[in-house]
């Protein structure tokens, strides 16, 4: 294809390859259960993982899980198959009780201190996989004693495969309230569907209160008319129901929104409920905040930011990979799709002991003009750029800057740059090229085209 | 394991991250599309950007395919139908019928991408597509913004003022079988609304619908900006039954006005029809041929799958290109995990 | 005063804005002979520098091709290319040029006919002075 047009394009350099050695191992850190999943998955494919997750044990790891585990049999497959898989592979490094504390450096050369025992070990690995979970909070609108979290809920129901056939059933009358605050997560439509379908089989009344009822998750539309058969009872809100202490338990009463009209709206009361359960707000967990924040990974909230092409588990900065609420809140399964998703990306930067990079695409910087102003370091997208001590003096240097046999200036990570030329194109010093498409092809494109 | 050889069936965006990533693992793949060119539905689809973008990831699916064409690694088997799948001793067996007669290929495992086709809005024969010129599904919509770059009336080539759209055309519908949610519409639809009314701002959305499903993270974002739009009007009930009145223009609705709950006639000057997805029936034959089975919507069940062979992407059920993507990354792990196991 | 057949610059990110051109080009739309393009790996390369250089150079105008906002590769590279536009802007209004002589413009990859309605608008801006 070609129009009448004058064209630059970036020129077609062909790549200089550079092996580099990149050891075929992980830090895998959090305390959501994928962890096991991305452990599992990066160590079936030969790599040698660290495990690390504040709990005694492995089968800890799976314990918010445990109450869900009863209800929906997928989750309960998949998360104890995963719990023996890592329980019994030898070569993932499993070290429990302890906290991924600081890490620093970039693909192929991380390195992180782990807490142990209130001892410090220091692990290097080339790449690493976080999934954390987030802090649920009950929105203030329904803060009170009354109300519970569906953690806090689920948390109940902590007991081994059928231990609630061993207890008399704690709820006879139950409302899970959904999308009060957070509407796009699909987690608390599954899990009210199915936790409450199961309550359901225990003789507990069950309704579910929502504004939209996600169906868009494998089998859910199914699910949600046979619950609907079965007799859980589903209702639209659009203005937050109200809650009361009442009769013998908890009043919730609100305008059901399925009704046709809005001047003579449909007002519900369910009286007696022994149980409220409300849709928490997903809070970043502070340990995911701090080390985003080390490994400068733009955030967004503390949560895992922009990134471009935004594949699910995927950060700005090469080698680091996200799952669980580090990257969104997910139904159980679907969590596990995305972490497995995220070591895959993983594997590529780490699986193959070596790796050849590209390294015309690149910026450099000139050392002798580098003022080391650190503009060029706080814009990097990808943090590929640090400040080292290998140049010559030049005009930049002032007296009192310290001696030695080289002096400081910006040095790019050939490994982790992209060449986007962004730190070429705001060096005030004019001390950064890139090596690929240097200023000159533009300015001689310009003036041989325009004049 | 790096001297590995992986079919690919399906062109799509599926097909086409799963040759991404293997090859970038090393391996050899042949990726086969029935089309002449691959890209799959996707590469009709149309940014949704208003003056930000919106996230609805076609330029990530424009881009696979444009660095799947660029890999050397991988072997594009374009205008080729798959007539059946075979296990032998040590490999597979993937026997395609094209133009230039019938070829065979063979590799150490086989994924299956081969997809989705939309529903056929005909079906819905009440809504009256291919009847009314004015009355389009989202995938016209999407071709007609990717080409054209505006949304106009194909009857008259005007910018429609008042839009209608009718959510799920042939999905949470048990009277055609289809009782699952195709789980992209919804977006799809909202991206599309919104840039109807960034590039027309005296233009009105209707949108019709009975409980709006996220897409992704940070969708509320989207979902935000249409409820603090003033133009444009959700209403939780599907009309049934689109006409036109002789000499009238427009499409006319019986809709619900939801201040009083009365239903009343109201002009349109355009409907779009959110249809979904539907499993793609003519392969039937090609999946017993592997030994697949259907599950309960019609789609490739997973787990029916032996072992060498696997499912990524709308295959196995509705999945937009995000999860699509995603999907296919978790696959080609299993994958490598199998050809790890096997070496 | 009005100029016929500008010479117009388009820094086009390798991203957005040269997919977005030759998509234009696969669609069969005329685009004006004065438009030079120009790709750089991201919106965010396009320096002052280049900036005026072209303008140094007798180009009318000089065009940013990136991407929407949240849809840069490299995270902020468009946001920065358009804070920069803006001040550019702002200098040439102080020096008695039209700010029109430089724009930015989001586009996505597939958007040709965005791509080619936005050179079309910003030669008529041209036109009518």
């Amino acid at each position: 294809m070609s129009g009448r047009q004058a064209v630059l394009r970036i020129p077609d350099v062909k790549p200089e390859l550079k092996e580099l050695e990149i050891p075929r191992e992980a830090v895998v850190s959090g305390d959501h259960p994928v962890i096991l999943a991305m452990a599992d998955g990066l160590a079936s494919m030969g790599i040698s993982v660290t495990l690390v997750h504040p709990f005694g044990e492995i089968e800890e790891i799976v314990a918010p899980l445990r109450g869900l585990m009863e209800a929906d049999d997928e989750v309960s497959r998949k998360y104890a198959f995963l719990t023996e898989k890592v329980s019994n592979n030898k070569s993932i490094k499993v070290m429990g009780l302890s906290t991924l504390v600081a890490v620093e450096g970039w693909w192929g050369n991380f390195t992180a201190e782990i807490l142990q025992d209130g001892k410090l070990a220091t692990v290097k690995a080339p790449g690493l996989a976080l999934a954390y979970r987030g802090n649920p909070k009950v929105p203030e609108a329904f803060s009170t004693d009354d109300v519970k979290g569906f953690s806090e809920f689920l948390g109940q129901f902590d007991f081994r495969k059928g231990g609630m056939k061993k207890v008399p059933n704690p709820v006879k009358r139950i409302a899970f309230v959904l999308d009060v605050e957070k509407r796009d997560e699909k987690w608390p439509s599954v899990t009210a569907l199915r936790f409450g379908t199961y309550l359901k089989e225990f003789g507990s009344q069950v309704y579910i209160l929502c504004r939209d009822f996600k169906v868009s998750v494998d089998d859910m539309e199914r699910e949600y008319r046979m619950a609907r058969e079965a007799g859980v009872m589903i209702f639209k809100y659009e203005d937050l129901p109200t809650i009361q202490k009442g009769g013998q338990g908890i009043r919730l009463t609100f305008r059901d929104a399925s009704a046709v009209s809005r001047e003579k709206p449909l007002e519900v009361t369910l009286e007696d409920l022994d149980a409220v359960v409300v849709q928490e707000n997903i809070l970043p967990a502070e340990e995911q905040v701090e080390l985003l924040a080390q490994l400068r990974i733009p955030s967004e909230g503390g949560f895992v930011g922009p990134n471009n092409p935004q594949f699910t588990g995927r950060t700005a900065k090469k080698g680091v990979v996200v799952g669980g609420d580090t990257w969104y809140p997910e139904y159980p399964t679907d969590a596990m799709t995305t972490a497995l998703s995220a070591s895959q990306e993983l594997f590529k930067w780490v699986g193959k002991g070596t790796y050849k990079i590209d390294v015309e695409r690149v910026a450099e910087v000139d050392p002798s003009k580098c003022a080391t102003c650190l503009t060029c370091y706080r814009i990097c997208p990808h943090d590929s750029i640090r400040v080292e001590r290998y140049g010559e003096r030049n005009v930049y240097i002032t007296a009192g800057a310290k001696e030695g046999p080289t002096w400081e200036a910006a040095r790019v990570k050939v490994e982790t740059c992209n060449g986007c030329g962004l730190c070429a194109s705001e060096c005030p010093a004019k001390a950064i090229q890139l090596v690929y498409y240097p200023d000159m092809e533009v300015y001689d494109f310009l003036e041989g085209n325009l004049r | 394991m790096s001297d590995a050889h992986v079919i690919v069936v399906g062109g799509g965006i599926a097909g086409i991250a799963c040759a991404d990533e293997l090859a970038q693992a090393g391996l050899k793949v042949t990726l086969i599309e029935k089309e002449q060119e691959i890209g799959g539905w996707a590469a009709d689809y149309c940014c949704k950007a208003t003056d930000q973008c919106n996230r609805c990831f076609v330029c990530v699916s424009d881009k696979e395919r444009e660095g799947v064409r660029a890999t050397s690694g991988i072997t594009l088997v374009t205008g080729a139908q798959v007539s059946g799948i075979e296990k032998n001793d040590s490999d597979y067996a993937v026997k395609i019928s094209r133009a230039a007669g019938a070829e065979e290929f063979h590799g150490d495992a086989v994924i299956l991408a081969t997809g989705f086709t939309p529903f056929d809005a005909r079906k819905k024969g009440e809504y009256g597509y291919g009847r009314y010129a004015d009355v389009l599904t989202g995938l016209d919509l999407e071709r007609m913004l990717r080409e054209r770059g505006n949304a106009f009336k194909p009857s008259n080539g005007m910018p429609p003022k008042s839009v209608a759209f009718i959510q799920c055309v042939g999905s949470r519908d048990d009277s055609i079988g289809h009782l699952y949610c195709s789980k992209a519409c919804c977006a799809y639809a909202l991206r599309m609304a919104r840039v109807i009314r960034h590039q027309n701002p005296e233009s009105e959305i209707f949108f019709f619908y009975m409980d709006i499903q996220p897409a992704g993270r940070l969708f509320d974002e989207t979902l935000k900006a249409c409820e603090e739009d003033p133009n444009f009007h959700f209403i939780r009930a599907i009309p049934s039954k689109i006409y036109q009145y002789t000499g009238k223009p427009g499409l006319m609705m019986r809709v619900l006005n939801t201040e009083t709950g009365d239903l009343e006639e109201q002009f349109f000057d355009m409907v779009v029809l959110s249809i979904g997805m539907e499993p793609r029936e003519e392969n039937a034959v090609v999946w017993e041929s592997a030994g697949l089975r259907p599950s309960d919507e019609g789609f490739l069940d997973p787990g029916s799958a032996e072992e060498g062979i696997f499912l990524a992407g709308a295959v196995s059920g509705p999945k937009d290109i995000e999860r699509s993507i995603m999907d296919a990354r978790q696959t080609v792990l299993r994958t490598l995990q199998y050809l790890e196991d096997k070496s | 005063m009005g100029i016929n057949n500008p010479k117009i610059v388009a820094f086009c990110c390798e991203e957005s804005g040269m997919p977005a051109y030759e998509h234009a080009l696969s669609l069969g739309i005329e685009l004006p002979e004065g438009l030079h393009v120009m790709a750089l790996p991201c919106g965010g390369k396009a320096e002052t520098g280049y900036l005026m250089k072209a303008l140094d150079n007798g180009a009318d105008a000089v065009m940013i091709f990136a991407c929407y906002e949240g849809n840069c590769k490299y995270v902020r590279g468009n946001i920065r290319a358009e804070k920069r536009v803006g001040y550019l802007r702002e200098r040439l209004e102080k020096i008695g040029m039209s700010p029109d002589r430089i724009v930015f413009c989001p586009v996505a990859p597939a958007s040709g006919a965005r791509f080619a309605e936005l050179v079309r608008r910003e030669v008529e801006l041209l036109r009518e002075g």
